[in-house]
């Protein structure tokens, strides 16, 4: 019997019920959108019309409809990931958003990246090793070594789009594990 | 300034009001490049679905089909 792979849905309550989670509550939203500009969006709000006394925040992410499922839940993971951004990479002022648009447009070079910027690119990393912890890597891993899986079937069994299998199993997963792991807090 | 690209920050970031939010970011599509408008646009497409309910809410992200 295949292993299950990670669930989201599951994942995304453990979050915001965490006390350390920034956000109250997780909504994820089908919306329209041009595929080729954007697959997805998320906006951390502040809820006004809450009934708790405290200010409740909530994450909204907007994900492109007519994703399949395997890009859905990657989408709509990494966008989650950002729950943990710092507070130098929130973009949570109108001169951090315009900046972040302009890099969107001009893509710097690595060292000229902005914290808001070079954030977009780690939420990615984090969302493949939430989806597909080393456990489950290392299940598939020598068949994709041997090709005899291939990467359609792992991606299928891990419900995570095909072309994210190579960054799965390459050489580089593991540093870039460390690399978030030891990355300092800071906030 | 581009007026789409302040359709979008004015929405997040209100000139004479409070911030709504305290993050915004984005997953890229699959163009080789975009413009800071075509993207400020999709955020302000997607707020306008949201907010006039037009956008189904996704109550189990990992199911085959959502509504």
């Amino acid at each position: 019997m295949a292993e299950e792979p990670v669930l989201l849905k599951g994942m995304a309550t453990h979050v915001s019920m965490a006390a350390s989670c920034p956000v109250g509550e997780i909504k994820f939203h089908a919306v329209s959108l041009d595929p080729a500009i954007s697959l997805g969006h998320m906006v951390f709000e502040r809820d006004r019309d809450s009934a708790y006394e405290e200010e409740f925040s909530i994450a909204s992410i907007r994900i492109h409809r007519d994703l399949n499922r395997c890009w859905r839940r990657f989408v709509g993971c990494k966008e989650m990931m950002h729950i943990f951004d710092s507070l130098e990479e929130r973009v949570d002022s109108r001169d951090k958003f315009l900046k972040l648009l302009d890099e969107f447009e001009s893509k710097p070079l690595a060292q000229d990246m902005s914290p808001m910027f070079s954030s977009e690119g780690e939420a990615g990393w984090r969302a493949l090793a939430v989806l597909c912890p080393m456990r489950l890597r290392n299940k598939y891993l020598q068949s994709w070594r041997d090709k005899t899986m291939t990467e359609y079937e792992i991606a299928l069994a891990l419900r995570v789009p095909e072309p994210v299998i190579k960054s799965l199993m390459s050489e580089y997963f593991e540093a870039a594990l460390t690399t978030l792991l030891n990355k300092p807090n800071g906030d | 300034m581009s007026t789409t690209i302040d359709h979008a920050a004015n929405a997040l970031f209100p000139p004479n009001g409070p911030n709504r939010a305290a993050n915004i970011k984005f997953y890229p599509g699959t163009a080789r490049s975009v413009t800071a408008a075509q993207l400020a646009d999709q955020f302000s497409r997607a707020d306008a679905q949201v907010r006039q309910g037009q956008a189904e809410l996704i109550a189990d992200i990992d199911a085959e089909v959502v509504p």
